[in-house]
């Protein structure tokens, strides 16, 4: 903070303010410090300064939240001194003593820094009191002084002078052996001056050197001071000669308070000399600023000034500068000619645009009256424009005083000057003083303030319009000394007075008068558009209740508009009949023809095609073929299953085969198909053929995209640059995803070092205005990188610049650079970004540069650039750099070099540093920091002390404060904050949920966990069945944290549990809950929750489910089909079959037309009704089944049930069946399903036996043969096993790899030689082998 | 209102024009809005850097709501 530096009176060595560890913090409010922290830090770092009422407003906070945390009372302390230039030293201290009293009756507990921080206020304010008392009070309060507190208290007898009183404790330090640092012997200094010594003062200085302290800034200082007090001006100048010669550097400052010492001690004859030396400088604004203020504050306004003007070469483009100097010469009273000569002055010299109109506001602002009339008074001889509203708050502060008088004095004066009394003077701020327009109308002609315009009139019919009172105004309307007002001025104060009264009488009169009174409408499209477009604004403005409820009066009042001859244009007219219709109140207007367009719009929503069953489709497809029936449609749908599974060759095939058939979409999925198994020959043939550039037909950008990316890969690239200009030509909507497509290719070329590609696919690219954004530019510079070829990225990286306007890569250029030593380069580089950003962005790109590539001295000098300032947004971008790339020694680095650095959020770097040590766990880094922090005499905010808390705690260490409570914050949430609380999650793991839950309990009340813990905690218990113990951690949870939702996993484990026991209220509640936050269920959850409910008959559940799911039962994985079959079993326990097969019959049949969430299979139906030997329901069913198949030709629902029969055994009605009807073995993938689902269990071989005697010759034997196996190998029957080989041998079948492998493996486990070679690969190579001949084959 | 009107209406045509004040003060609220014509305007006004009116600089904001018009925070 560098207004210490400026105005410390007596020099301190800072930074050590806080060397013991900072006893505990004895209470804490809830009230956030960072708030108040970042308000007066801000403020500080910012302007150098706190404003009072900035102070005043953080002291009020802090106490409104009673228990101030200790660095809360040390900052509101800390503040009371040099930091508050507008404010005379008395008061301050003042404040600082009112402060710390108040603190003290809140129970805040005062420890050495906050003594230290006393005696600083007490040294800047320049305080008189007794160090020997103030140690006593220590003393008596038990809190030790320390080194800081001993070189306050010299300071403070150097202040009076009183060097014997300042040896004293010099002594007692030396016995203490404290190190006599330059803070000391500079208090000396200005002891011995002030003691009239300056000999022994000015000796100081070779003591110091014999003590092997070397003077620095804050000595000479000390000795500048003491001459300017004593109005040496050739011993200042020479003393200034000779640092100059030395040090040569940062005098500027110290020059600034010489120049306030001189000023105090009445030499101001000698201020031009020392101001001369001073570089006014950007930089040295917020200083500059703070010495007027402070010369000013003690009545140097003139010296003050003439600093001011030292800034006018400074001034930026039509920034109005010494705002802030008038601003205070206004608080601070200064004589209006002084004020008036300062203005002009400013005015003149261009430093300021406006400074009249300024000093008013401030006057205004600062509720001195009688000065901003004055200084109206001088505008108006200026020729300045004076406006009402620069009076409205004077009327306002004596509207708040009562005073009356006040109120007419406003009015006289603006009338002298001559200033507008416009209405809103009088209807916002005069009329408010009196009961009526009319009792101030008297009052004013009373007190000779009764100046008759246009306002006064306008705002007398406001005031009693919008006060209701419709008979004044009219009355008004109607006086003849009423002058002409054009009538828009009064619309919405007539309408609300309207509005508040039901006296249709006098809304038609008022109308009529408006209508036919000359001086009404002015306006040239005349009254009958003025009154029209009245009324209907007044229509609108009322609500639909209002119209409703006004709906006679309304009829009588255009009524009697008629009978006045009232004419409004049809555009109104109209307007008014849509408002009353939309008002459900058309019966008001009879005639009325309401045009209302309904534009029907065409849903054209193409379904997406559902995942199609490839072997249905082919067979469906040859079907139709044979049929000689369209089949583009199933085709379609057959490539798009082909291009689901990946199967390019069959693909290919197909097209080849029904090529005249082929559709678009078609098409477009092959060629997408072919991309990604980059076959771009075939691709592009495609592409050239069915979507040639000129045709108009596109493909959509993702498939384009896939097409540019092949091609590259294949080094075709002028054909991928045709492809992207297609794809401007064809308009291709671009998304951000096509964007992020485009970056991924051209990254891809660059890692591959191919220059070309990535420029004309760049090119290309953005040329055409496909994309925009500027890491899309990033590519052409990293191509150069990857080839080390600097010159080449530096030079993209100038041509980006200038043709993008976006600097790009920038960091890894220059680490490059400085890691080759290339100076040229760098040069070069800095060079033009210094021109293009200005230094500072350049100094920052060089700095981190050389932190990042361990050069630290080089990194120093750049850092202490004179000027530098800081730039929070860079900082952070290094540091966050840093702590991702677990870079602990360069952010170590950043932190110590930006120590000085202006403008530095210092608490922030230490925060990014613990941040670092948090990831890493390194408490004992973390300890450092927190003595680093102390010794830099930084207040740290809670969240870091938090932070830190966390760190030492996480690692068994001791916290030495009191740690600050913080909210969740979700960048935390990452790291586990407590022992137990990682305990649990342990455990959890472990699927330990008991013990984990017991730990729980335990630490109940001690601690709040994170919300992940508990998410993991109730999904444990749940998978373990702990319903009970589950919900009362969710409970627990919610009242935590607020908006606690379990995560989708949890609930549906919650749903489960909640249908094992049968709660499916809850349940359905839970799952209700989730899908309102947009979580999805997974599948099994609504499995057993439909399930459950169609056993309990429960339809009313069922539909409600059905609804909620109805749009995301794709996403969830459920079928249609399963909700249908659960609500016709539903009917079907409330017995009513009738009703399962009125619902159930129709879905099946348009199931079979729309394969898009089709309701196709009833097995799970017929099993449940089959195993509970519900035999009618049976019948009933499988009467429906039949019907479906002889009527409608649809198959599933018979196979369905043939299948049903042969997994009861019932191999007679199979059978019947099946000869019934032959058709349903077409059902190839039904069938094979149930062969594969039987042959995952024991027991259930019957069932493969059973299809093989019915229906042998529609059955694959090879995959029948195989399963039956499997099923035989589950049931450990040996016997079978073999006998079933050998029948295989004998009818020449041969078993899949897999079959062997498997059973191969069963024989040997069983003991039995093995009659063939054992297949050599793995069974995994036999299980993929086996699926992708099934996918082929399907 | 009406030399803001006047101020902007050089960078385009000013359809509406708004300062509010706060009643309870009697001072404006710092802010105010201008609605423009077209979107055109808004451009050119945001184009120029400062704006200053009678010694108070504007902020120029957006306001990308209500289309084509636009808000502006008036401070020192």
């Amino acid at each position: 903070m560098y207004q210490v530096r400026f105005l410390t009176v007596a020099p301190q060595q800072e930074g050590s303010i806080k060397e013991e560890p900072v006893p505990e913090v004895q209470t804490r409010g809830t009230w956030q410090f960072d708030w108040a922290l970042n308000k007066l830090d801000n403020s500080v770092r910012k302007t150098g300064r706190i404003p009072k009422s900035l102070l005043l407003k953080v002291f009020d906070e802090i106490s409104k939240a009673g228990c101030p945390g200790s660095n809360q009372t040390l900052l509101l302390l800390r503040s009371c001194g040099a930091l508050l230039p507008e404010i005379l030293s008395p008061e301050r201290t003042e404040l600082a003593h009112m402060i710390w009293d108040k603190m003290k009756e809140l129970g805040a507990v005062y420890d050495t820094s906050h003594y230290n921080a006393l005696l600083k206020v007490y040294l800047q304010n320049e305080h008189k009191f007794s160090p020997t008392e103030f140690l006593a009070r220590m003393e008596e309060a038990n809190v030790q002084p320390n080194r800081v507190t001993y070189q306050r208290l010299i300071a403070a007898y150097c202040n009076e002078g009183d060097i014997e009183g300042a040896s004293k404790i010099l002594g007692f330090m030396k016995s203490k052996e404290l190190p006599i640092t330059e803070a000391v012997f500079s208090s000396l200094v200005k002891g011995h001056a002030r003691s009239g010594d300056m000999k022994s003062a000015e000796n100081i200085l070779s003591v110091m050197r014999i003590a092997g302290v070397e003077p620095g800034p804050e000595t000479y200082l000390s000795l500048l001071n003491a001459y300017a007090e004593k109005g040496d001006a050739d011993s200042i100048k020479k003393t200034l000669e000779e640092v100059e010669k030395t040090e040569g550097y940062l005098m500027d400052r110290i020059l600034m308070q010489v120049i306030f010492s001189l000023a105090k001690a009445g030499y101001p004859q000698y201020i031009e000399d020392i101001k001369e030396r001073i570089k006014f400088e950007r930089e040295l604004i917020p200083d500059v600023m703070n010495l007027c203020l402070t010369l000013t504050t003690h009545g140097f306004e003139d010296i003050s000034f003439r600093i001011l003007k030292s800034l006018s070469h400074l001034s930026r483009d039509n920034v109005d500068q010494g705002s802030f100097f008038l601003q205070h010469c206004v608080n601070r009273d200064t004589p209006l000619n002084k004020l008036k000569q300062f203005c002009t002055e400013l005015k003149e010299s261009k430093m300021h645009s406006a400074p009249l109109p300024f000093i008013l506001r401030c006057a205004l602002e600062a509720n001195k009256p009688a000065l901003a009339i004055d200084v109206m008074k001088m505008m108006k001889e200026e020729g300045l424009p004076i406006r009402p509203h620069y009076c409205w708050p004077l009327l306002v502060g004596f509207q708040k005083e009562k005073n009356l008088k006040g109120v007419f004095e406003v009015l006289k004066v603006m009338h002298e000057l001559k200033v507008e009394l416009d209405a809103e003077t009088y209807t916002d701020y005069v009329f408010k003083n009196f009961a009526d327009s009319e009792t101030a109308h008297a009052e004013l002609k009373k007190n000779d303030c009764l100046f008759e315009s246009v306002g006064l009139s306008v705002a007398e019919i406001k005031y009693e319009a919008a006060h209701g009172r419709l008979n004044n105004v009219l009355s008004l309307l109607s006086s003849p000394s009423t002058p002409p007002i054009d009538i828009r001025q009064l619309r919405s104060s007539l309408i609300s007075g309207f509005k508040s009264s039901n006296d249709v009488r006098l809304w038609s009169k008022i109308t009529e008068l408006l209508y036919k009174d000359e001086r009404y409408c002015l306006t040239p499209p005349g009254p009958t558009e003025a009154v029209g477009y009245f009324l209907y604004h007044l229509i609108d403005s009322m609500s639909d209740s209002e119209v409703q409820a006004k709906e006679e009066r309304l009829r009588q009042y255009f009524h009697q508009l008629k009978k006045m001859n009232i004419v409004i244009p049809t555009s109104y007219y109209s307007g008014i009949c849509r408002l009353l219709d939309s008002s459900q109140l058309p019966e008001l207007m009879k005639d009325a023809r309401l045009l209302s367009h309904k534009k029907s719009l065409s849903t054209d929503d193409i379904p997406e095609s559902a995942k199609s069953d490839v072997s249905a489709l082919e067979k469906k497809l040859e079907k139709r073929k044979a049929e000689n029936q369209p089949i583009t449609d199933v085709l379609k749908q057959l490539i798009h299953a082909l291009c689901e599974e990946e199967n390019m060759q069959k693909a290919l095939e197909v097209k080849a085969k029904y090529e005249p058939d082929m559709v678009v979409g078609g098409y477009a999925a092959l060629i997408n198909l072919c991309c990604r198994h980059d076959n771009v020959e075939e691709a592009m043939n495609l592409k050239e053929k069915v979507f040639p550039k000129n045709s108009p037909v596109a493909l959509d950008a993702g498939k384009y995209i896939a097409l540019v990316e092949a091609l590259g890969r294949h080094g075709r690239l002028e054909d991928a640059i045709n492809i992207l200009t297609e794809m401007k030509e064809k308009d291709v909507p671009i998304s951000d995803r096509t964007v992020a497509s485009f970056l991924r290719i051209l990254n891809a070329a660059a890692t591959r070092g191919e220059v070309e590609t990535v420029n004309r696919l760049h090119e290309t690219i953005v040329n055409l205005g496909l994309a925009e954004t500027a890491v899309l530019h990033s590519p052409l510079i990293t191509v150069h990188l990857e080839k080390d070829d600097m010159p080449a990225a530096l030079e993209a990286l100038i041509d980006c610049y200038k043709k993008y306007g976006k600097i790009l890569q920038l960091h890894n250029i220059y680490c490059r650079l400085i890691e080759k030593g290339d100076a040229d380069l760098l040069q070069k580089v800095s060079d033009f970004i210094s021109r293009e950003y200005g230094d500072m962005m350049a100094l920052y790109d060089l700095f981190f540069a050389f932190l990042q590539t361990g050069k630290y001295k080089e990194a120093r000098k750049v850092i202490e650039t004179p000027g530098l300032r800081a730039h929070s947004g860079r900082l952070q971008w290094f540091a966050k750099k840093c702590i991702t790339n677990n870079q602990m020694e360069t952010l170590e680095q950043l932190v110590e070099l930006t120590q000085n650095l202006f403008e530095c959020d210092r608490d922030e770097m230490y925060y990014y540093l613990l941040q670092r040590c948090e990831n890493n766990g390194d408490w004992g880094k973390a300890e450092a920091v927190w003595t680093k922090i102390q010794e830099e005499n930084v207040v740290p905010r809670e969240k870091t002390l938090a932070l830190l808390a966390n760190i030492l705690e996480k690692n068994g260490q001791v916290v030495p404060f009191e740690a600050p409570k913080v909210r969740q914050e979700p960048t935390r949430s990452l790291s586990v904050p407590n022992t137990e609380e990682r305990k649990i999650r342990m455990l959890c793991k472990k699927n330990n949920a008991k013990e984990a839950y017991d730990i729980f309990l335990k630490t109940q009340g001690k601690s709040e966990f994170q919300y992940r813990s508990y998410d993991t905690l109730i999904k444990a218990l749940l998978a373990q069945s702990c319903l009970e113990e589950a919900l009362k951690v969710k409970h627990i949870a919610e009242t935590h944290i607020k908006g606690f939702t379990l995560n989708s996993a949890a609930s549906s484990l919650l749903i489960i549990s909640q249908v094992r026991r049968d709660y499916l209220k809850d349940a359905m509640a839970v799952l209700k809950g989730m899908l309102d936050s947009g979580l999805f269920p997974t599948r099994p959850a609504v499995i057993a929750l439909t399930q459950t409910l169609a056993e309990k008959g429960d339809l009313k559940n069922l539909q409600a489910l059905k609804n909620m799911l109805e749009d995301i039962t794709k996403s969830v994985g459920v079928s249609a089909s399963l909700i249908a079959n659960a609500i016709a079993l539903a009917h079907t326990k409330n017995n009513d079959l009738d009703a399962a097969v009125e619902y159930l019959e129709p879905l099946l049949i348009s199931g079979a037309q729309n394969p898009d969430q089709a309701v196709r299979n009833i097995s799970y139906l017929l099993r449940k009704v089959s195993e509970e030997g519900l035999e009618p329901a049976l019948e009933k069913f499988g009467a429906m089944a039949e019907r479906l198949a002889s009527q409608f030709g649809i198959y599933r629902p018979v196979t369905d049930l043939f299948l049903q029969y042969v997994s009861a055994g019932r191999v007679d009605d199979a059978r019947s069946l099946v000869q019934r009807y032959g058709a349903l073995v077409e059902e190839k993938r039904t069938l094979g399903s149930f062969m594969a689902r039987s042959a995952v269990k024991p027991g259930q071989a019957k069932k493969i036996e059973t299809l093989l005697e019915l229906i042998p010759e529609h059955l694959d034997m090879e995959t029948a043969y195989c399963y039956l196996m499997r099923c035989y190998e589950l049931d450990g029957d040996v016997a079978s096993v073999k006998a079933l080989y050998e029948k295989t041998k004998a009818k020449n079948i041969q078993l899949h790899d897999l079959s062997l492998k498997s059973l191969a493996a069963f024989l040997k486990k069983v003991g039995e030689p093995v009659p063939f070679d054992e297949p050599p690969e793995s069974f995994k190579f036999y299980v993929e082998k086996w699926r992708k001949r099934k996918l082929e084959a399907s | 209102t009406e030399e803001l009107k006047e101020y902007f209406s050089q960078f385009g045509s000013v359809q509406r024009c708004q300062l509010p004040f706060d009643k309870d003060t009697g001072f404006h609220k710092r802010y105010c809005w201008i609605k423009f014509s077209t979107p055109q305007d808004v451009q050119n006004v945001l184009q120029k850097e400062t704006h200053i009116l009678e010694g108070a600089k504007l902020t120029l904001k957006e306001q990308p709501r209500r289309r084509r018009s636009q808000r502006r925070n008036q401070s020192e």
